[in-house]
């Protein structure tokens, strides 16, 4: 009895260590006035966001590694009587990164500007702030459309030994996904 | 079961080695794919932990069940599970040790100062550079100021050469390119960032940047034109280090950046190289368990098999074959020699069936001759107990209702005084262990008020280096009734040849004498000598009377046999006794009665039975006789019945012999006639007294169809 015990105990610890990452908390980046316009045929995509970086990420930032950010942003159709139409898909980076040598955040914002920084809120407020982002030739403005952002912290762009680190939630900084109607302007 | 533990074991084994290449090679694996994988071995270890549970609780419960081969199992699966668990936790434990051991010398204090050290000098350098292009920035924004409008572009050119400046820009406050001066004569300017410009009102501004492997230094002067108080410009100073500095301070910052990286990450290389160790040590512990449990019930199946097998045999199932398997180690040479010995013992086992139901068949055939002999069998052996009896045993010595088997026979003679010494004689010949020469003897035994001679004969015999006697009775009454029969018919047929001849000249002297004197005698004479004369000739007929009687008793059995109808000679016969003055009735059926027989004899009998019947009922003062007859199972039966005294108890049991009687006349023959001419005509006659008073004769003569 005491027996099986043991093995239900191992039992849970081993399930539990492979599923606590859905259990934490996540860190967050909170995304607001995601905007769409187009002008000549180009959809351009604004849209405002803040990153809070905790200790530990400043920490690993002052270390030298590198975060880079993954927006993915689409645009779907949806039909009441068959599956939703992906319409227009479109991934941007953006990463902010210590130089030690120059001692100085190396930013590079989402349409590829890279700026130098000796404050780190400067240089994550250049990354931040996302104006006119090309996301390529605007659809025709038919049915209900909706756009839809998430931006994630890419972890394949850490080192390998933290990202197989699974049980290390740290690095789990992502943003809900943003949905927004798009006005049809019939 | 037996095909599901290869399989997870398999499955293990191809996790174990996905888990190990993801680690091996991470650029191969993704994150995703391995989390992926790292759960699937986390679900496959639970799996592997439900298994070897749910073969624990069987082999728990089977064990309870006391089933052959269980223990054996466990202790098996005990060694295999210490034998693997042991090595394989102290290499688990050395080589966690070893890993972080690894790891940590990965990060020597000695190479951190070293790289530090580098990345300093290196920010050193760019800082001492970034002073030299500050004090040449100030020196050529000092001169600019004080230039005339028109000399400023000449000014910033010779400048520029005078100090080996790469690329020099003088703007306004509104950030407009007032004068420039560049090495490169095709390059394009970077435009000032404001922010810059801002910063620079402050004195100076410096700004390292990084483009590929390239550094340039950026330094922004504000500059006072002395014409123009209110207006103010700003120089920028852009000089490129040399490469093969920036090289080397851009490689040390590289190399700098990835051991940092490496130092932050050595936390998680530790757990996940950790983890992975103990994901394989628990995959290896949990599937060589449950291998074990296969390869222990492999090697307990047969030796289970074996011991359930010998179980059978004990109980005497010799049928119990195990499967050989065509194995050819010692267990398999074990289960061919178990297998051959229980066919030999079957084939003993039925062999000894067969004789023992050859013995049970002769025992009970013996029991059968036993039990139907006519003749009594008692086996006795020398301690004196009785083995083996037969009921005709127990008959004849009126032994009822006893069990007499394995009991003394003085013990069986307590119970039995009347036969004491029979079992006496008995005794003292198995006393004298069969040697004495005394081995028949005749007993008399009164039982139900008759007398039974019985002959006792014992002979010895030896059986399994013991003796035992066998003891034969036989029933001898008929045989000495027969033989006291023939005595009598000898005598009476001597007396009546020896008597009877001389009786007729006897008669007829006696009359001749009486004839002869007679006359010559006076009257007184006369009548003497005719009273003599009548009284030898009334002695002379009762002689000749008695001797015919002897004559009929011992007559050879001669009958003449017809067709006789019973009825109507018992009620000829009746109508003589009818002026007698006794009550005779008679109950016959309607049906003819015929017997073969002879009409005289029997007719003989009939008055005979009657004759007996009315001196019986002499001083009976309603004298009553009853004759019936009836037909029982193809015989005739007739019963003479009266309602007189009955016969005597103590001559009923011989009262078919001759001169046994209970009349004062008579010779004592008349019912041993009566027996004769019966069993002449092959019929049976009983005499006994009725409870009521009376007595009763039953005859019974075959039917003539």
């Amino acid at each position: 009895m005491r027996f099986s015990r043991k093995i239900k105990l191992a039992i849970i610890l081993l399930v539990s260590a492979g599923l606590n990452t859905s259990v934490i908390a996540e860190n967050k980046i909170l995304v607001s006035l995601l905007d769409i316009h187009q002008v000549k045929n180009i959809a351009y995509v604004s849209f405002n966001q803040r990153i809070d970086l905790t200790p530990e990420l400043f920490g690993a930032l002052e270390k030298g590694i590198p975060l880079q950010f993954n927006v993915n942003f689409q645009i779907i159709e949806h039909n009441k009587f068959w599956l939703d139409q992906i319409v227009l898909m479109k991934k941007g980076t953006y990463q902010i990164k210590y130089k030690n040598l120059i001692q100085q955040y190396e930013a590079i914002n989402i349409n590829g500007d890279k700026k130098y920084f000796s404050e780190i809120k400067d240089g994550i407020n250049f990354i931040e702030n996302v104006k006119e982002w090309n996301v390529g030739i605007a659809v025709e403005p038919i049915g209900n459309l909706v756009m839809s952002l998430k931006v994630k912290l890419d972890k394949s762009s850490l080192p390998k030994p933290i990202q197989l680190n699974i049980g290390d939630d740290i690095w789990k900084l992502q943003s809900d996904s943003i949905v927004n109607i798009i006005e049809t302007g019939n | 079961m037996k095909y599901l533990v290869p399989i997870f074991g398999l499955v293990g084994l191809a996790l174990l080695i996905m888990l190990a290449r993801s680690l091996a090679n991470t650029d191969l694996v993704s994150t995703e794919s391995f989390r992926l994988l790292f759960i699937f071995n986390v679900l496959f270890i639970a799996s592997l932990v439900f298994l070897i549970a749910h073969q624990i609780f069987r082999l728990l419960k089977n064990i309870k069940k006391e089933i052959i081969g269980s223990k054996l199992t466990l202790r098996l699966v005990i060694s295999f599970a210490l034998m693997i668990i042991v090595p394989v936790s102290i290499v688990y434990l050395v080589s966690v040790s070893f890993l972080t051991k690894s790891i940590n010398s990965w990060f020597d204090v000695k190479v951190e100062s070293a790289l530090e050290g580098g990345l300093s000098l290196g920010q050193k350098t760019l800082n001492i550079l970034m002073r030299d292009i500050e004090l040449k920035g100030r020196s050529m924004a000092y001169s600019i100021g004080n230039a005339e409008e028109g000399e400023r572009d000449s000014l910033l050119r010779d400048m520029r050469e005078k100090f080996i400046i790469d690329e020099v820009i003088l703007y306004d406050q509104k950030i407009n390119i007032l004068g420039l001066s560049s090495a490169n004569k095709s390059s394009v300017p970077t435009i000032a960032n404001y922010e810059h410009i801002e910063r620079a009102g402050r004195g100076f501004y410096g700004v390292i940047e990084e483009f590929d492997d390239t550094i340039i230094l950026r330094a922004y002067i504000p500059v006072n034109f002395k014409n123009k108080i209110a207006e103010r410009g700003y120089l920028e100073v852009r000089q490129p280090i040399p490469t093969e500095i920036s090289s080397l301070a851009i490689s040390v910052e590289s190399v700098y950046e990835d051991y940092q990286r490496l130092s932050y990450s050595r936390k998680s290389l530790n757990i996940v190289y950790t983890l992975t160790l103990t994901i394989v040590l628990l995959l290896a512990i949990l599937s060589a368990v449950a291998i074990s449990f296969v390869i222990s019930r492999k090697f307990s199946e047969p030796l289970a098999q074996l011991a359930d097998a010998t179980k059978q045999v004990a109980k005497g199932n010799f049928n119990k074959i195990i499967p050989e398997y065509g194995k050819k180690d010692e267990i398999g040479t074990l289960v061919k020699s178990f297998n051959s010995m229980t066919r030999q013992l079957d084939i003993a086992t039925q062999n000894d069936r067969k004789n023992q139901h050859r013995v049970e068949l002769a025992r009970l055939f013996l029991d059968t001759i036993l039990t139907n002999l006519s003749s009594g069998v008692i086996v006795v052996d020398s301690d004196q107990k009785i083995r083996l009896y037969n009921l005709a045993a127990l008959t004849l010595l009126q032994i009822n209702k006893q069990i007499i088997k394995n009991r003394v026979l003085d013990k069986v003679a307590v119970n039995n005084k009347e036969l004491s010494p029979v079992l006496e004689f008995i005794s003292s010949y198995v006393l004298a262990k069969g040697k004495s020469k005394d081995k028949n003897r005749e007993y008399k035994i009164n039982t139900n008020k008759n007398e039974r001679v019985i002959r006792i004969q014992i002979n010895s015999i030896r059986n399994d280096r013991k003796n035992n006697y066998i003891v034969l009775i036989d029933d001898i009454t008929d045989v000495t009734e027969g033989q006291r029969h023939q005595a009598w018919s000898e005598v009476a047929r001597r007396l009546a040849h020896e008597i009877k001849n001389p009786l007729t000249p006897i008669q007829l002297s006696a009359e001749r004498i009486e004839h002869k004197l007679k006359t010559k005698l006076n009257d007184e004479d006369q009548t003497i000598l005719s009273k003599a004369t009548n009284t030898i000739v009334g002695q002379v007929n009762a002689l000749k009377t008695m001797v015919n009687e002897f004559s009929d008793y011992a007559r050879p059995p001669k009958i003449e046999k017809n067709n006789i109808n019973v009825n109507m000679l018992i009620q000829s016969v009746v109508d003589l006794y009818e002026p007698v003055g006794i009550n005779i009735s008679i109950k016959q059926p309607n049906q003819v009665l015929m017997v073969m027989g002879d009409e005289n004899k029997l007719r003989q009998v009939f008055v005979n039975l009657l004759e007996n019947a009315k001196d019986a009922l002499v001083d009976e003062r309603k004298p009553q006789i009853t004759i019936q007859t009836k037909v029982i199972k193809g015989t005739i039966v007739i019963v003479f019945e009266d309602n007189g005294s009955g016969v005597p108890e103590n001559i009923l049991g011989k009262i078919f012999e001759p001169y046994v009687t209970s009349k004062s006349h008579g010779t004592g023959l008349g019912l041993a006639i009566v027996l004769k001419i019966i069993e002449e005509h092959k019929g049976s006659i009983e005499i006994k007294n009725k409870r009521l008073g009376g007595s009763k004769a039953i005859i019974i003569l075959p039917m003539s169809m």
